[in-house]
């Protein structure tokens, strides 16, 4: 029966045999869920899985500790305080929630960490063994997922997270910032170990690991899960999660200015039937391109070579039906504004507020290209065009001039 | 002992996170008065600085310089303080200056400040104390008095203008003091032990307050003693000593900064082991790198670098192109200084002290170009680099103004009234601000050029954000190159896994260059400002062109993979293996098939030692290993099976890792990956990893313990030779791999540059002629002009002579292969001759043997005086070479033997058979010869009986003559210029031979010839050059031409044959000895003309003149 203890101010219990995998969620449960993730991580330990497991359950501030006694014996339940989210954007999670963790890894000497959000379709045992084995077993320090999304969907990481980071760092990553993953101890206490003044920043753990040489894998994972933010306002949303990335950009500028080419990560598992499309309607997010292109001129010619505007241009003047924004194009529009983010030649969030419309028009040309009957033969890795340009932007970068094509 | 926990003391932390941050910064000189008043009193101060520093952060400075800010009497800017515990009131509180420190450490910025204490002001409390105190009190000695001003009279005076003695008379004291500076500023007492107590107590209190570095001013001049010239002496050393200590008890991340006016060889016991200063400014440089410019040629530089010597792992040099003071000349000779005064400082005024009072713009009459060169430079040179305040914008001076006042003026920030420095009424500015024209603050202020993407404010930005991507150019090490263009100068850094070549024209004209860039075959140059790739380097020189005072830095990457490679090299299926631990099995184990047959394949194909590159490999297998102990690394046997059924073997170190060392790997060294790993704990690499220290430390313990492992099937042996001690030196100091330059057959690993540690990788059976000769010299006789060899490593095989896998030499200080330094001269000879007219004579055909007319050597001897003295000296060592060589000797490798009859019938043969396919193959290649070459090549296959019955010479002579070891492969390039001597290197003898005609005995008058031939491509092939410059000159200077190469082989020749006239080793027949000497010279030339046909037509000229100039 496990004992409980004080544990960072919570109720806590404890188990005296060494866990391999330490299981915590990225928000506080509903009283209701908590009994179903004890079952499911009862099914976890076992013959395929780990010996011993450990659930990490944060509280909200006053929120009762959770009953225990339907805790399985080979799961030993820990309780800690939550940490707020300042990217108020679900899932999200900021450098913060590391150190906790990696105190509670070491002193359970747990081999690795799984990170999840308490979304019905995550709980599931063997979506955890799919993200835990190659870090318990296959000596990898990061494991993230590759969901099985639909194509109108998580269209800012197809947009722009994953051809980004996969460019620059030079290792394809589907999902830079997946909401579930697992992680070995190690590589927590180098996230713990981050100075104080980025603990608030929003946390990127692909680009650190990739970073810090720390191995990295995926798995195909049968989930459709996205980011929950379909209630927030997206120039909010970019001005977040993209600013984020484009500031680390910047401090990592005399890193991934000396990757090159790019390398597919180790994956593991196999593909899953992708879920099904959602119907979008094009009109608004076109119009909305359109608006753009007319009342943001200013804001994008100082982003902008006139090569780029005189290419939106044109593609302001066609028609639904003929629109298509070409892959090369935009991965240059989103090189520019992490120039320009770095520059300053504007507030940052009005900046990347002028971008909003841009991305909408890619949007609504990717839509147009899935209702495209011959899209299978023409579409092109987006990742492998913004490694094409990425001289494009590193040139850019080192010599900042405006007076470029 | 043990230290208990009350005991232990928390060291105070700088704001830098980095010990060694300040190997990477960029520092801001900058004077607090001079750069943003905020209350409009005139005079600039810590508030106004404040207001700036988001200026000073954008512009990518990491660290500020402040010039002395404590109150004073300011009769020296500040240098002559009068407290130093305090701010003085026109700059702010004590209270500003921490809430400034506060703020440049949070926009991450270190700051350094002054401490002046060789001297005060005469108003300083200690000083008023002092001259009023009794003699011999404490009080008193806290300064240098004298009864006379007669003490320590070999110090030189300083500022020569202004002070006529270091000793000035006090009436109050009634004694003379001590002053190295102005008479108002008394130098402090060093051997009074109150007074470093006192400044340690002054800076504790700075440090305490996060102050990050301090610069110590006049720091050579601590102390005094009679009898010397009180500049740098041991006892100022300790005093600097127990500043070190007491800062690093006490702080950590903290830097002290020399201010010693030095040649290089001075200022290093400032570093001492690294446990005085941190860093000290390179003085010497910054005057030559204005020389160099102007003089376009940049001996200047390579030669204040080459008298730089190395320092301490933690120290760095301060780099800067101006200051505060005058552009100091101190640190150069008379001549240069008044070069320098005629090139920079035509007013007078312009000058003061030793030195020219200019800011860096005015000094180069504002030539942008020239601005942006010399900054390329400030930021790509070995050091950390100091800009001036205003020079980022171009600021002027003013030299009407006293002193160094003029370039001391305020910043120049908007073009509103007084330039946006300060509202005051311009009456009130401390110092007038510049106004005039071209310099004035309205043409010249920040606000504009930050408006300005053109500006050089953005040029500077945007270099100091790319040198800041680049670790190499504060911790990398620093080598030359020597294109024979002068007027270009090129450099190489290297370090932190980053390679960048520099390249900068320091004329005012476009100039082309030829790089020697073999070493770094197959890399591709990176243009480091554009991100734009240039063509990959290969064997051949690589050109550039560089337009006036254009510059390049380029990044030397490797290679991008072609896609067969890159399938093979990074492809996710490498070989499989069960377990990480024992790797080895891809030499044996189940899928083996795919090592062999593809990956090890590919990768030997890749390296510039795999000389058959133009076979096709059936098969590569490793058939022999063995793990060094101490590393992952295997040396490795490996077996190459070609298409056409031959075997060659080839020898390897190769590694496996795994996880971040595997990335690291695939970052820096691609080219030398043999393939993916992978394995339950994770994916891998395996590579090359011969040039890596583990494994050159595993190879240098092998010979120096003179260990033998067993491989699987033999063994590896090393020797170490009676010498082996003396060339190493101290056993406990590590020996840092430094280059490895990989050749057609082998890889050389420059250890510290105190050994080279040479890896044949083309196995052949029995010794290498390289090692074999080496070692005879140095051990069994008393030639001692080639490299002195340590030691050597064996492979040996049961039932097969021992194979030479590795030899030790150690490293020769040199100023330049032979080659290199002659075609040197020969530039300079061209430039000399050719504005003057050639002599009337003529300069008939040429005979080898014989005796150069006086006139002719006179001639010579005014226009290549050096080249002649080289040439004598080598041709004296040649001959000592050959002499050492055929001593008598039990050893029958060795042992000399007549050169018979039959000797000279079978050479006769063989020169015959050469003679005639090379002349098969002008007759083939006489279509496809450039235009200007086929009445050359037609000439010479007209002559083709008259050559070849040259050779015929040989038939039937009786001869009394020596043959023994040689060296094979004679020429300029297997030299080195040692100061005025010769060194002669590398004896394996000609690649293209088999190992065992490259062992045979023969005629030393083999090698003589190949030198023979050597001068003569030195002489036309310099000509070549100079006149791809300058077209018009070809027919003025090739009578110039001839008459170097005849004078110069005559010199050789002469003193060759006087060497070795005592020995019985030559011909004794004149005759013989001719008829010998030209069949080799002929053979030679017929030798290379083939080679060149084959791989230089645009070269053939030099061999097809060779041959229709010699006796026919």
């Amino acid at each position: 029966m496990p004992k409980t203890e004080e544990y960072e101010g919570a109720k806590t219990t404890l188990t005296s045999t060494p866990v391999s995998l330490l299981v915590t969620v990225s928000r506080p449960l509903h009283p209701e869920e908590v009994e179903r993730w004890f079952s499911i991580l009862g099914n976890l330990v076992g013959e395929s899985g780990p010996a011993y497991a450990a659930f990490a359950l944060p509280l909200e501030s006053g929120q009762a500790a959770p009953d225990t006694s339907n805790v399985p014996s080979t799961i030993a339940l820990y309780t800690y305080p939550a940490i707020g989210n300042p990217a108020a954007i679900p899932g999200v999670a900021t450098n913060a929630i590391y150190r906790p963790l990696a105190e509670l890894a070491k002193r359970l000497e747990a081999r690795a960490v799984l990170i999840l959000t308490p979304e019905e379709e995550i709980v599931d045992p063997a979506f955890m063994h799919l993200l835990s084995d190659p870090v318990l077993d296959g000596g990898n320090d990061l494991c993230l997922p590759i969901y099985t999304i639909a194509e109108t969907d998580g269209l800012l990481n197809r947009a722009i997270f994953s051809p980004l980071v996969s460019a620059l760092y030079g290792r394809k990553v589907h999902f830079p910032l997946a909401q579930d993953f697992c992680i070995s101890s190690r590589f927590l206490d180098r996230l713990a170990a981050l100075p104080p003044f980025v603990q608030a920043e929003i946390s990127w753990p692909s680009v650190e690991a990739i970073a810090a040489n720390f191995l990295i894998a995926e798995a195909h994972v049968p989930v459709c899960h996205r980011l929950k933010g379909d209630n927030l306002d997206l120039a909010s949303i970019l001005n977040t999660l993209l600013g984020s990335l484009y500031s680390d950009i910047e401090k990592k500028a005399a890193l991934w200015q000396r990757i090159r080419g790019m390398q597919p990560l180790r994956l593991h598992g196999w593909p899953a039937e992708p879920c099904k499309n959602e119907e979008i309607e094009i009109a608004p997010l076109w119009d909305a391109f359109l608006l753009g292109s007319r009342n943001l001129q200013e804001i994008w010619s100082m982003v902008l070579p006139p090569v780029a505007l005189l290419e939106l241009k044109r593609l302001s003047r066609v028609t639904p039906q003929q629109l298509h924004l070409p892959d090369g194009l935009w991965s240059r529009i989103i090189y520019d504004f992490a120039l320009a983010y770095r520059l300053r030649p504007i507030s940052r969030s009005h900046l990347l507020g002028a971008l909003v419309p841009l991305y909408l028009g890619w949007v609504a040309s990717h839509v147009q290209t899935l209702s495209n009957p011959e899209r299978e033969h023409s579409q092109v890795d987006l990742a492998r065009t913004f490694e094409e340009s990425k001289s494009y932007f590193v040139s850019r970068w080192r010599w900042p001039d405006r007076f470029n094509p | 002992m043990s230290r208990s926990l009350s005991e232990t003391v928390v060291r105070k932390a700088g704001s830098a996170a980095d010990p060694l941050w300040y190997k990477d910064a960029i520092i801001y000189e900058l004077h607090v008065k001079a750069f943003q008043d905020s209350n409009n009193d005139g005079i600039g101060d810590f508030p106004g600085l404040m207001q700036r520093l988001n200026y000073l952060q954008d512009l990518g400075v990491t660290c500020l310089w402040l010039l002395p800010f404590f109150p004073s009497p300011f009769r020296d800017d500040g240098y002559d303080i009068s407290d130093y515990e305090n701010v003085n009131p026109a700059y702010g509180t004590l209270q500003d200056f921490q809430a400034f420190l506060n703020a440049a450490h949070e926009r991450g910025m270190q700051v350094m400040i002054e401490l002046v204490v060789n001297h005060t002001s005469d108003q300083h409390p200690w000083f008023q104390r002092a001259r009023n105190a009794p003699p011999g009190s404490p009080e008193r000695d806290f300064y240098v008095w004298s009864d006379n001003d007669q003490r320590y009279r070999d110090a030189r005076i300083i500022f020569t203008d202004t002070e006529k003695s270091n000793w000035t008379w006090d009436p109050v004291a009634k004694a003379y003091f001590w002053h190295r500076f102005f008479s108002h500023q008394p130098d402090l007492n060093y051997d009074n032990p109150q007074v470093l107590d006192e400044v340690l107590r002054i800076m504790r209190y700075w440090l305490d307050m996060g102050v990050d570095a301090l610069r110590i001013d006049a720091i050579p001049y601590l102390v005094e003693r009679d009898g010397t010239n009180c500049e740098n002496l041991p006892e100022t050393h300790e005093v600097i000593k127990r500043i070190r200590a007491e800062i690093d008890a006490g702080y950590a991340n903290r830097t002290i900064l020399a201010e010693a006016n030095q040649w290089p060889s001075d200022v290093l016991p400032y570093f001492a082991d690294g446990d005085e200063c941190h860093m000290a400014f390179h003085f010497p440089l910054m005057p030559r790198i204005y020389m160099a410019l102007r003089q376009e040629d940049r001996m200047p530089v390579t030669d204040i670098m080459a008298q730089t010597p190395d320092i301490p792992a933690n120290c760095q040099w301060g780099l800067f192109l101006r200051n505060h003071d005058e552009l100091t000349l101190e640190m150069v000779t008379d001549d240069e200084r008044d070069y320098m005064y005629l090139a920079y400082s035509a007013d007078p005024r312009m000058r003061v002290n030793i030195g020219i009072r200019r800011r860096l713009a005015p000094l180069l009459d504002n030539n942008r170009r020239r601005i942006e060169l010399l900054n390329s430079l400030l930021f790509s040179f070995p050091g950390t680099p100091i800009l001036y305040y205003g020079d980022e914008i171009g600021m002027g001076d003013n030299i009407y103004l006293g002193d160094r006042n003029g370039v001391r003026t305020p910043m120049q920030w908007t073009a509103d009234r007084n330039a946006g420095f300060s509202r005051a009424n311009p009456a009130k500015l401390f110092s007038p601000v510049i106004m005039d024209p071209v310099w004035g603050y309205e043409a010249v202020n920040v606000e504009a050029q930050q408006d300005d993407p053109s500006s050089l404010l953005i040029w500077m930005r945007n270099m100091i954000a790319l040198r800041k991507l680049f670790r190499v150019f504060g911790r990398g090490t620093l080598r030359f190159l020597h294109p024979a263009n002068r007027k270009i100068l090129a450099y190489l850094r290297q370090g932190e896994g980053e390679q960048v070549l520099c390249v900068a024209n320091l004329s005012r004209f476009a100039q082309p260059v030829q790089l020697d860039l073999q070493e770094f075959e197959g890399m591709l140059p990176v243009e480091m400002i554009g991100y734009v790739e240039f063509p990959v380097i290969t064997k051949q020189p690589y050109p550039l062109t560089l337009a006036p005072y254009g510059f390049l830095w380029l990044e030397l990457q490797p290679a991008p993979l072609s896609d067969e490679q890159d399938g093979e090299v990074t492809a996710l299926d490498g070989i499989r293996v069960r377990d990480a631990e024992n790797w080895e099995e891809v030499f044996y184990g189940e899928e083996r098939g795919q090592f062999e047959t593809s990956l090890l394949p590919a990768f030997l194909r890749r390296q510039k030692w795999f000389g058959n590159k133009a076979r096709n490999i059936q098969s590569a297998s490793v058939v022999d290993w063995v793990e060094f102990e101490s590393t992952k690394a295997i040396l490795a046997v490996i077996e190459v099976e070609f298409e056409d059924g031959k075997k060659d073997t080839y020898l390897s170190s190769i590694t496996c890792v795994f996880g971040r060392e595997a990335a690291a790997v695939r970052e820096s060294s691609a080219n030398l990956i043999i393939s993916s790993l992978w394995s339950p704990q994770g994916e891998g690499v395996l590579y090359d990893s011969s040039g890596e220290q583990a494994v050159a430390e595993a190879l240098l313990e092998l010979i120096e313990m003179e260990k033998e492992v067993r491989s699987k099937k033999g063994l590896f042996r090393g020797s170490a030779t009676p010498g082996y001690e003396g060339i190493r030196g101290d056993r406990s100091d590590i020996l840092v791999p430094q280059r490895c330059v990989s050749e057609q057959d082998s890889t050389s690993i420059y250890l510290a540059d105190k050994m080279v540690l040479k890896l044949f990788r083309h196995r052949h059976a029995g010794p290498n002629p390289a090692a074999e000769v080496g070692r005879y010299l140095s051990e069994k006789t008393n030639f001692r002009n080639s490299a002195p060899f340590a030691g050597f490593i064996d492979h040996v095989v049961l039932g097969e002579e021992p194979s030479t896998f590795a030899m030790l030499q150690g490293v020769v200080a040199n100023e330049g292969d032979g080659w290199q330094w002659t075609m040197e001269e020969l530039e300079r000879y061209y430039e000399r001759c050719a504005t003057a007219p050639f002599p009337e004579e003529q300069l008939g055909s040429w005979y080898v043997d014989s005796v150069v007319p006086e006139s002719w050597m006179n001639l010579s001897k005014d226009y290549a005086g050096l080249s002649l003295d080289a040439a004598e000296v080598l041709g004296r060592r040649t001959a000592e070479l050959h002499l050492a060589l055929a001593q008598e000797t039990d050893d029958p490798d060795f042992a000399p033997e007549p050169f018979t009859a039959n000797d000279l019938e079978l050479l006769r043969k063989e020169l015959e058979q050469n003679g005639s396919k090379a002349f098969a193959v002008l007759r083939d290649s006489l279509p496809k010869l450039p235009d200007e070459f086929i009445e050359l090549g037609a000439l010479v296959l007209s002559r083709r009986t008259m050559i070849l019955d040259r050779l015929k010479n040989l038939r039937g002579q009786e001869i009394q003559a020596v043959k023994a070891r040689i060296h094979g492969n004679f020429h300029l390039g297997k030299t080195l210029r040692v100061k005025t001597d010769f060194f002669i290197l590398d004896f394996e003898g000609e690649p293209a031979r088999s190992m065992e005609e490259r062992r045979m005995k023969q005629s030393p008058l083999q090698d003589v010839a190949s030198m023979l031939r050597s001068f003569s491509y030195a002489a036309y092939g310099s000509l070549m050059k100079y006149t791809s410059r300058h077209a018009e000159a070809y027919a003025t200077l090739e009578p110039w031409t001839k008459l170097w190469e005849r004078t110069v082989s005559g010199a050789f020749l002469s003193a060759y044959r006087a060497k070795m006239a005592a020995s019985s080793i030559l011909p004794s027949d004149e005759v013989v000895y001719s008829a010998l000497l030209e069949s080799y010279v002929t053979d030679k030339a017929l030798y290379e003309l083939v080679y060149e046909l084959n791989n230089r037509p645009s070269w053939v000229r030099i061999p097809l003149l060779g041959l229709l100039l010699l006796r026919t």
